[in-house]
């Protein structure tokens, strides 16, 4: 029993071939059987079980199919259930008990989705390889040795490997993205303000997106749908009308306008990748849409912007982390000072500190003009040039990551050259736009993802892009070794 | 650039963490690099442009209403009396 998409499970329930219940034991099996290899899973949910029952129940009544409804769902774990754990694989929040369910979460259950366990991802989703988990390592399926990408490794790997059905994670500069793309994936990244994020565990407040995991761009789309619109409970989501995304996933891409854009397949780029955006540009070609070399002058400046403001963001945001109030707290009486001290050094890894000393270092008197005020400067021009870029045309096709997945180990020395990852993805987090990888194609062994892009708000025209080119190749239904 | 012991260590006192000496010796190595990384967007003029502000659609309205569960919330209190958080005294 193996579905691989939403609508295979949607026909085999009215088929009546299986039931909620039997789906969620085969997902539990799987995570049995294979995690223990992969260590996607930080924990996974036994009431889970219960939440199916009542899904066959209401499907034995004679309910209509919600879009999903028998679909096993993996959720990073910095994302909040109510009351469970949830630790951003930190030790700081040790003990710590979510006090409401995380909005994009909630809807995805009201509608049917069966949230089989909580995934490993980089200490408070700072990292791109899963290697700065607290509590384990995650591997890549393709390749044991290989990283699976992040920060989401947990949740690509969990889908990649079929411990679940889709996945959610959060992307604040690619942690969506690369790990599909390091897995064979399709992942997603809204537009910045298209879903809540109330009840995830903030990095960077005005990068961070949640989206989904999935085989398909159709799959992709259909946790979208659900995840999406205003909620009042974030300030920054927005009110504007969510398209129905269902329509663009059959429309045509004749005569839709592709760019190249040329900062995006300079030096750094593995030539394996770069081989496999060129051919999958031909394929839009013979689908009929027009393909042009476009130009995005700062992109070549996106990543020293983002490991400025990200970190800036990133250290006000953990200094809630206090020990005073809730999660892991050390106390052994040197003061109110000494608590905060002592907790903070013994809770947060090593790439936290970092990130706290240089996000409070550019933000610091003498330094916050030169170096957050500017690199706020600069994503203003980013994004105005992203903007022009879309008057010439429709979607920006790139790689999403600059190699393939990289071996474990081979980067956690040099914190720079882990940093040297986001280059391709965190552009569109600066300039708030969507974006997407999809399964490209393969060097040696291993997928390479390419990236579509569009402007704020059009997350159709990328579900458009996508769709047509997974009718016009089968990179997608490749599946790793088991 | 150069980043001094002395600046390290008044950093790590800013954000509160008690670093250990070998903690401060890998900082004192890595964040001059990690600066000089980013500090290469120095040469971008960006002297006629306004900063990018994030977005924010629509504040709620400022009403009184009951906060979130206030018994979940302090039951994970490390230490507290009744309701109120218990911390080590504030002036040592």
């Amino acid at each position: 029993m193996s579905y691989r998409t939403i609508s295979d499970v949607h026909r085999a329930l009215q088929q009546k071939e299986v039931s909620v219940v039997e789906l969620v034991q085969a997902s539990l099996a799987a995570i049995a059987v294979r995690d223990p290899q992969l260590g996607a899973f930080l924990r996974t949910r036994p009431q889970v079980l219960d939440e199916a029952v009542a899904v066959d129940k209401r499907l034995v009544a004679g309910a209509p199919l919600r879009p999903l409804d028998g679909v096993t769902l993996a959720v990073k774990d910095n994302l909040n259930l109510v009351g469970e754990e949830v630790t951003a694989a930190s030790k700081i929040l040790e003990r710590y008990r979510a006090i409401a369910t995380a909005t994009a979460v909630a809807r995805l259950q009201a509608q049917g989705a069966l949230v089989v366990g909580k995934t490993n991802l980089d200490e408070f989703a700072m990292g791109a390889s899963t290697e700065n988990s607290a509590y384990q390592m995650t591997k890549n399926p393709w390749n044991t040795a290989m990283v699976p990408g992040g920060s989401s490794g947990g949740s690509a790997v969990a889908v990649a490997s079929g411990q679940s059905l889709v996945a959610v994670g959060s992307d604040t500069g690619g942690s969506i993205r690369q790990p599909a793309s390091f897995t064979n994936l399709v992942g997603f990244k809204p537009t910045y303000g298209r879903v809540s994020r109330s009840g995830l565990i903030a990095l960077a407040s005005s990068l961070d997106q949640i989206g989904p995991f999935a085989r398909t761009v159709e799959d992709a789309a259909a946790v979208y749908q659900v995840m999406a619109g205003r909620d009042e409970n974030d300030a920054t989501s927005s009110n504007r009308a969510v398209d129905d995304i269902a329509a663009a996933l059959n429309q045509p891409v004749k005569n839709m306008r592709l760019g190249l854009p040329r900062e995006f397949f300079g030096p750094g780029v593995d030539p394996g990748v770069t081989a496999v955006v060129e051919q999958a540009a031909d394929v839009y070609r013979r689908l009929g849409a027009t393909v042009c070399e476009v130009s995005i002058p700062h992109a070549r400046d996106a990543l020293a912007t983002y490991y400025i403001i990200q970190p800036a963001e990133a250290s006000s945001n953990l200094a809630r982390y206090d020990g005073i109030r809730y999660g892991r707290s050390v106390r052994d009486g040197q003061g109110l000072s000494g608590i905060y001290r002592q907790t903070r050094d013994a809770g947060f890894g090593a790439e936290v500190k970092r990130r706290i000393m240089v996000g409070t270092f550019v933000l610091s008197a003498g330094y916050v003009d030169a170096f957050y005020y500017h690199a706020n400067r600069v994503r203003a021009m980013l994004r105005e040039e992203f903007d022009r870029v879309f008057d010439q045309v429709d979607v920006l096709l790139t790689p999403t990551s600059p190699t393939v997945a990289f071996p474990l180990g081979a980067r956690t020395a040099d914190p720079l050259t882990m940093y040297l990852a986001d280059l391709l993805t965190v552009p569109a987090n600066l300039a708030n736009i969507p974006a997407m990888s999809i399964p490209g194609g393969f060097t040696g062994d291993l997928p390479v993802g390419i990236q579509l892009m569009a402007r704020e708000w059009d997350e159709a025209a990328i579900f458009r892009a996508g769709a047509a080119f997974q009718r016009a190749t089968d990179w997608h239904t490749k599946s790793p070794p088991t | 650039m150069n980043i001094t012991r002395a600046q390290t260590e008044q950093l790590a006192g800013l954000v509160r963490l008690e670093l250990t000496a070998a903690e401060i010796d890998q900082l004192v190595e890595q964040l001059p690099k990690i600066v000089d990384y980013v500090a290469q967007l120095q040469r971008v003029e960006t002297t006629t442009v306004a900063e990018a502000l994030p977005p924010t659609e629509q504040l709620r309205a400022d009403t009184v209403k009951p906060s979130a569960a206030t018994d979940a919330i302090l039951a994970q209190a490390p230490d507290r009396t009744d309701r109120l958080w218990k911390v080590d005294a504030v002036f040592s």
